[in-house]
């Protein structure tokens, strides 16, 4: 559709056409908040206990392991997993205190921004055949600028909350998410120049077409393994995906980037002023974009939705391409892949100590940066062989 | 065109604390800073001033001991050691051998303790997590340990003038030496963890740097001295107790790491002095005598104490006497200056607490470095505000 | 060398300015006038023999009639403690001059001195409270100085005591009464309640 078009046809029926975005974005609307509530707050939920439990195996204590479920005679105390919505319940009793002094409009949605923006990406984000929101074909460029959104919520809140820390904790912020773009960019540039496209289901399509490594042909199918970006170009594409993910840590203020909040610097950094709910949404936000990003990161590199254990729901049950059998195994393969990157994050956040400004700062400049450019040189080279 | 325009900036004065994850307590330091680079900064101290020495003068001398407990309320055992020592000085108590040995054992575990805890609460302060719990279990045992013989968990009273609470116990011993071969096996571990880790050396060396000659000059002791390359140490060469019976090593910064004075060397003087400590209580527990017939008062019950022969019940001391005796803490060289009027009570007790001396060296070097660096210097100055504040 | 042995030297460098040299075998001072105090101080400090690098504690003790600053000094390359003390004119003339210029570690000490002790530092750079809040009135470590009735609304020690005494005194007096027969006007009610 272009101008003309817009202007000679569609103008005149514009009445219909309002009324058919309305029911359209109705129609849109209902079934997005039952993804909100089926998906996203179950995956932050869950983000939470696992964070928790499995901080409290690695420093040899229990972590959350009592809060279950007590209806009449099911009693059970589900290994814990009662603790998020407990806590989550506990959060929506809590006063919503605004700080006096502070800008209250902008320190209100603050949070609402920062959840919207992961919200948001869980709309691209390709659980598997055909179990996906959105498949746009700018796809990683949605992912990357919808990412972003986040550092506009951090900001207002540092802003609005009319207290020091949360000042430097949301210039941390800005000064560390927006560095961390770049390199996370680039990163991300690899697997389009292999496809040749910023659709993640061309994406994921091509990461299980026979794989070509410098120009070689293997043949054997791509979906084990071989066919996956990562191996792309080898070895360079490894880098990538090892640069992709650090920028993942830094973008989502996980430890050793945890500047912007750093407990025992900055007191809470932006968060210092929240608390109750909007607390907990940035927190919730969190968990859900960690899930995303590592949801992304699996798409990129690791063959998305597709890999052995899809390989053998379609070769090994004969599960027809587009049945339940198919997306089930999708499913399953995306859920480990994007667990396993998650854990990662939650295992290098309990093991290492924190980083300071500036040497996050020469991290992403002077190491990230350059090697990136080199990956994607490298990888463009390949794309050109094969 | 767009005409030029200076951008308008200004200091940010920021007030780190009272109420402050990383200032370990009521530590309030106001920073002058500039954007995150520190131009001047200031400790405030005082929140926690809880009057020790007017007390000390209103009570008799027995009883100011549970008062000492809650100076370094970490080393409770170190600071009881030095006010009872203090007070047999003044006094002119003569201790026997086991009980100069009872307090080694309980001191130089008590510096163990601490030092667990000043080391992993230094990996908190600069965002390791981690090592903090680990640290914290193994010192939960000692706290176990301690409350076994003394009732207390962190404030013991287990010291009393002319001799302690209890007398050590053999059962109590040997745990004591299976509490030392575990902190023994997991320091390597937390080394590696912490210590070695390149994240936590970026962070920690070259940051902070406290000169000799400053650290001389600003009368600063304990580790934080020895991390500035002074060969120093009461314990070795002031001895007092009987700590010229035993052999052990002082750990003092070579440079091999880091610049000589930055807060990685104090990191790391705490946690060689660790294993000092283990070495010198298996010293002690393998020489400690047993007790003379005619050493110790007969003890009529388990709740008196443990006292020498010769110590009165009513402790006077001749007027005008007076007394200074220091002891290597955990923190550095703590203090009891005495002087007495002939009373029951001590008529002057002046505290020369470490934390207090080594604090007040802080604005000397953090100019100049970012908020982050901080943090990571006032967790390796390594303060107790009880002791700061008095 | 010891105390006798550095009184001596200062002796032979100040002469009549070294008032007093102790020593028993608890502790040993020297004891200088105002005059040489500083610089006696920064003779310790220098003197190859002595080398006091370290100034340990200085604190003062209140003698009622004027106030005795004590320094402890540590010298670490030579192994020797010491203690320097001089005493300030008169009690009202609690003056004193500051050390700070030959130990900067003096700088707190000294405040917390003025502090707690009210002996004033002459030549200290910025002597002002340290402990105790700014508008504190009164020095406490000083002999003379009673507990505070109240600070900003909170009710001092003394003020607590006297309400104590009061309470014990109405409790005292109830419970002479309540011997007298009258029931105690509390539980009284409840108990015929319960016998109905």
């Amino acid at each position: 559709m272009n101008l003309r078009e817009l202007l000679t046809e569609h103008l005149p029926q514009m009445p219909e056409a309002i009324s058919g975005i309305v029911m359209a974005l109705l129609l849109a609307l209902i079934p997005a908040l039952l993804v909100v509530a089926a998906v996203v707050t179950p995956v932050g939920l869950l983000g939470v206990y696992a964070e928790r439990r499995l901080s409290g195996k690695i420093q040899d204590r229990s972590g959350p392991n009592r809060v279950g479920i007590s209806i009449g005679p099911i009693k059970h105390h589900l290994w814990g997993l009662g603790q998020s919505v407990a806590d989550g319940l506990k959060l929506l009793g809590k006063e919503d205190f605004v700080p006096p002094g502070g800008e209250k409009v902008l320190f209100l949605i603050a949070p609402l921004i920062v959840f919207g923006g992961s919200l948001a990406l869980f709309a691209v984000l390709p659980f598997g055949p055909n179990l996906v929101g959105a498949d746009p074909n700018v796809g990683i460029f949605y992912v990357l600028s919808i990412g972003a959104l986040e550092v506009i919520g951090v900001l207002m809140a540092g802003w609005a909350s009319n207290n020091k820390w949360s000042l430097i904790g949301a210039m941390r912020e800005v000064a560390q998410v927006g560095s961390y773009e770049i390199p996370m960019g680039i990163a991300a540039l690899c697997p389009v120049l292999m496809t040749g496209s910023l659709r993640l289901s061309e994406i994921i399509s091509r990461q299980a077409a026979e794989p070509v490594i410098w120009g070689v042909h293997i043949p054997i199918p791509g979906e084990l393994f071989l066919g996956w970006n990562v191996f792309a170009a080898f070895p360079f594409n490894i880098i990538t995906f090892v640069i992709f993910y650090i920028c993942c840590l830094a973008n989502l203020k996980r430890a050793p980037f945890d500047l912007p909040e750093c407990e025992s610097e900055l007191v809470a950094g932006f968060l210092t002023e929240y608390s109750g709910m909007r607390w907990g949404l940035f927190f919730l936000g969190e968990y859900a974009a960690m899930f995303a990003l590592s949801g992304i990161g699996a798409t990129l590199f690791l063959g998305g939705w597709t890999g052995p254990v899809h390989y053998l729901a379609v070769h090994g049950f004969g599960a027809a391409p587009g049945g339940i059998g198919d997306i089930v195994g999708g499913a399953i393969e995306f859920t480990w892949k994007t667990s396993l990157l998650f854990i990662l994050m939650i295992w290098v956040r309990w093991t290492l100590p924190r980083m300071r400004l500036d040497q996050v700062m020469r991290l992403c400049y002077k190491y990230l940066v350059p090697a990136a450019m080199v990956c994607m040189l490298a990888t463009a080279a390949a794309a050109l062989l094969g | 065109m767009v005409p030029e325009r200076d951008v308008q900036s200004e200091e940010l004065v920021v007030n780190m604390g009272p109420q402050h994850p990383a200032t370990h307590g009521v530590l309030r330091v106001t920073c002058k800073t500039d954007g995150e680079v520190i131009l001047d900064c200031e400790p405030m101290v005082g929140n926690l001033h809880r009057c020790k020495e007017k007390i000390a003068e209103n009570v008799q001398y027995w009883q100011f001991m549970p008062y000492t407990d809650r100076l370094d309320y970490l080393a409770s055992m170190n600071n009881e050691e030095c006010y009872a020592r203090a007070a047999e000085k003044l006094l002119g108590i003569k201790l026997p051998e086991r009980m100069e040995y009872i307090r080694l054992i309980m001191t130089e575990a008590g510096r163990l303790s601490s030092h667990l805890m000043s080391v992993g609460t230094y990996g908190l302060d600069v965002g390791a997590i981690t090592p903090f719990l680990y640290c914290f279990r193994e010192r939960e045992e000692a706290n176990h340990l301690f409350e076994k013989i003394s009732g207390g968990r962190m404030l013991y009273h287990f010291m009393r003038i002319g001799g302690c609470a209890r007398d050590l116990d053999d059962a109590w011993i040997q745990r004591l030496l299976e509490f030392l071969d575990r902190v023994e096996s997991k320091m390597d571990e937390y080394n590696t963890l912490l210590t070695w880790n390149k994240m936590f050396q970026e962070r920690t060396m070259h940051v902070g740097v406290l000169t000799r000659e400053a650290a001389l000059a600003h009368g600063v002791t304990g580790p934080a001295l020895r991390a500035s390359g002074v060969d120093w140490d009461v314990r070795r060469d002031d001895p007092y107790g009987i700590y010229h019976k035993f052999k052990w090593s002082v750990p003092v910064a070579d440079g091999k790491y880091g610049t000589v004075g930055d807060c990685w060397n104090r990191h790391w003087m705490r946690a060689l002095e660790m294993k000092e400590s283990i070495s010198l209580v298996r010293q002690a527990i393998d020489k400690m005598p047993k007790a003379g017939p005619d050493d110790f008062q007969p003890v009529e019950s388990p709740h008196k104490p443990y006292l020498a022969k010769g110590v009165p019940r009513t402790m006077r001391a001749p007027k005008g006497a007076e007394v200074y005796v220091r002891s290597e803490n955990p923190r550095g060289e703590l203090g009891f200056y005495l002087v007495s009027d002939g009373g029951t009570s001590p008529y002057r007790c002046k505290i020369r607490a470490p934390a207090f001396c080594n604090i007040a060296v802080l604005p000397h070097i953090t100019r100049g470095y970012l908020i982050s660096d901080l943090v990571a210097i006032i967790g390796s100055i390594d303060i107790v505000l009880g002791e700061v504040d008095r | 060398m010891d105390t006798k042995e550095i009184g001596a030297l200062l002796k032979e460098r100040f002469g009549d300015d070294v008032l007093d040299v102790f020593q028993d075998d608890r502790h040993g001072h020297v004891r200088v006038t105002q005059k040489v105090f500083v610089e006696a101080s920064r003779f310790l400090r220098d003197d190859p023999r002595t080398r006091f690098e370290q100034l340990h504690d200085l604190t003062a003790v209140d003698w009622i009639d004027h106030f005795e600053v004590v320094l402890h000094l540590c010298s670490l390359s030579k192994r020797l403690n010491f203690c320097l003390k001089t005493r300030t004119p008169s009690r009202d003339d609690a003056t004193c001059p500051s050390v700070t210029s030959v130990w900067p570690g003096a700088d707190w000490h000294e405040r917390e001195t003025w502090d707690l002790m009210g002996v004033r530092f002459i030549g200290h750079p910025d002597l002002r409270r340290i402990l105790l809040p700014e508008d504190w009135e009164g020095h406490p470590l000083r002999k003379d100085e009673g507990n505070p009735l109240e600070y900003h609304g909170i009710p001092g020690i003394a003020a607590i005591r006297g309400a104590e005494e009061r309470l014990r005194e109405e409790e005292l007096a109830n419970k002479t009464s309540r011997a007298g027969g009258r029931p105690g006007p509390d539980r009284a009610p409840a108990r015929t309640g319960g016998d109905a």
